[in-house]
């Protein structure tokens, strides 16, 4: 049995070292993929909370031929994506204004913090493949089976959302510290 | 070389890869080509100083405290041995009570052999919660519709246990899946990545996907 198999044994069995080792091990993920998928802290809080204790909770699904952390990280973006259009549908019917947003605030400004901005403004499925494929460095394979599309799909969108943040880097005239040289032909 | 051939390059581009030196020409003389070029390499930076977000304070010890409020609920492990025996037991016993229902019902459903290895895989299909919302609901008035019909089969090889408990493990499956928020594992259902909603409804093939796995519900219980 795998490191992933024993941790899930315990965690199941209902011990709280195992349940803290769990946490510990995801929680950066999983508030990272929070954060950036809904753009506020206190809802990426809630929602990472929440795909925690529903992944520890529901770990007899998890198949153990497979890796761990892509199932956990489906958890998360299907709770991100629930939240979103939780949020749509309260907006649409006018119950509340929209949510305000807050773009997750990058250790070093600029061009890390222009990224985020730029993360900010793709499409909901874009975002989450892109912080899934660079950001948590799963392979195709696995985002297209997190996202629950084929591998094509995945590697287009990926493609599209390079492409437009790529786009708004050039446009919000971000330049490198080393130069244009560096991006010279 | 021409833009063409050059967005089709940087489409399959591994990210930091330079630029071949065939493409040179066509950049100098492309200022579209070109901007998008910058674009990629501005990108390749901006990735590689990408900070992790900052940890929430206390996360860990409030969530391990919502563990330990709702511990009852935990369900158990199962493992990757066990998981594959009871696998197939419902790969078996799945199909039966499809076929069951397909004889019951006759010409009202249309039946294709739904139940593939990827269906069953409890990874393979993450569906949309807000497909499955539609997509249960269908499925809960066609079960509960057809269940008098389908406790009168009596040649099906199920138990009757299993049989008489149909409705109730639907109804408790539903509630927890939806509930919990994670994907129904059972069956595949298209997905519409653009909106939440499908666009055509849930195939009875993701019924019966579905009914496979309430069948799994009972029998990992079981075995
Ligand atoms: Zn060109």
């Amino acid at each position: 049995m795998d490191d992933d198999a024993r941790l899930a044994e315990r965690c199941l069995a209902g011990d709280p070292q195992a349940w803290s080792s769990f946490v510990h091990r995801f929680e950066g993920a999983v508030f990272g993929i929070c954060l950036r998928m809904l753009q506020h802290r206190q809802d990426a809080e809630d929602v990472a909370q929440e795909t925690l204790v529903r992944a520890v909770k529901h770990l007899g699904r998890w198949d153990a031929a497979r890796r761990l952390a892509p199932w956990v990280m489906s958890i998360a973006v299907n709770r991100c994506r629930t939240r979103l259009s939780q949020r749509r549908s309260i907006t649409h019917l006018g119950e509340v204004d929209q949510v305000q947003e807050e773009t997750p605030r990058a250790a070093n400004s600029g061009l890390a913090e222009e990224l985020e901005l730029a993360i900010a403004a793709l499409r909901e499925d874009y975002r989450a493949s892109f912080i899934l494929f660079y950001q948590q460095e799963l392979g195709v394979e696995e985002v297209a089976e997190v996202m629950g599309c084929p591998t094509g799909t995945i590697k287009t969108w990926l493609y599209r959302a390079r492409k437009e943040i790529a786009r708004k880097l050039v446009d919000r005239g971000v330049v490198s510290e080393a130069g244009d040289e560096l991006y010279g032909i | 070389m021409n833009c063409t051939e050059f967005e089709a390059w940087l489409a399959d581009r591994e990210m930091t890869a330079g630029l071949p030196a065939r493409f040179e020409g066509h950049l100098a003389d492309c200022e579209a080509c070109r901007t998008a070029w910058r674009g990629e390499r501005l990108l390749d930076r901006a990735l590689s100083q990408w900070p992790p977000v900052d940890a929430v304070p206390d996360f860990r010890d409030r969530v391990v405290a919502e563990l330990s409020r709702s511990t009852h609920t935990v369900q158990p492990f199962v493992s990757p041995q066990r998981r594959i025996r009871s696998t197939r037991w419902l790969a078996v016993s799945g199909s039966l009570v499809s076929l069951v229902l397909v004889a019951v019902i006759g010409g009202r459903l249309s039946f294709d052999s739904y139940m593939s290895r990827q269906a069953l895989d409890s990874n393979g299909a993450v569906a949309n919660e807000m497909n499955w919302d539609t997509a249960v609901g269908e499925l809960l008035a066609t079960v509960q519709g057809d269940y008098q019909q389908l406790t009168t089969v009596a040649s099906t090889g199920l138990r009757p246990s299993e049989i008489v408990a149909l409705p109730r493990l639907v109804d408790s499956a539903v509630g927890r899946e939806l509930d919990s928020g994670l994907a129904i594992t059972g069956p595949t259902l298209e997905t519409t990545p653009e909106a939440t909603v499908p666009a055509s409804r849930p195939s009875l093939r993701s019924a019966f996907g579905f009914l496979g796995e309430v069948v799994m519900v009972s029998g990992g219980g079981a075995s």
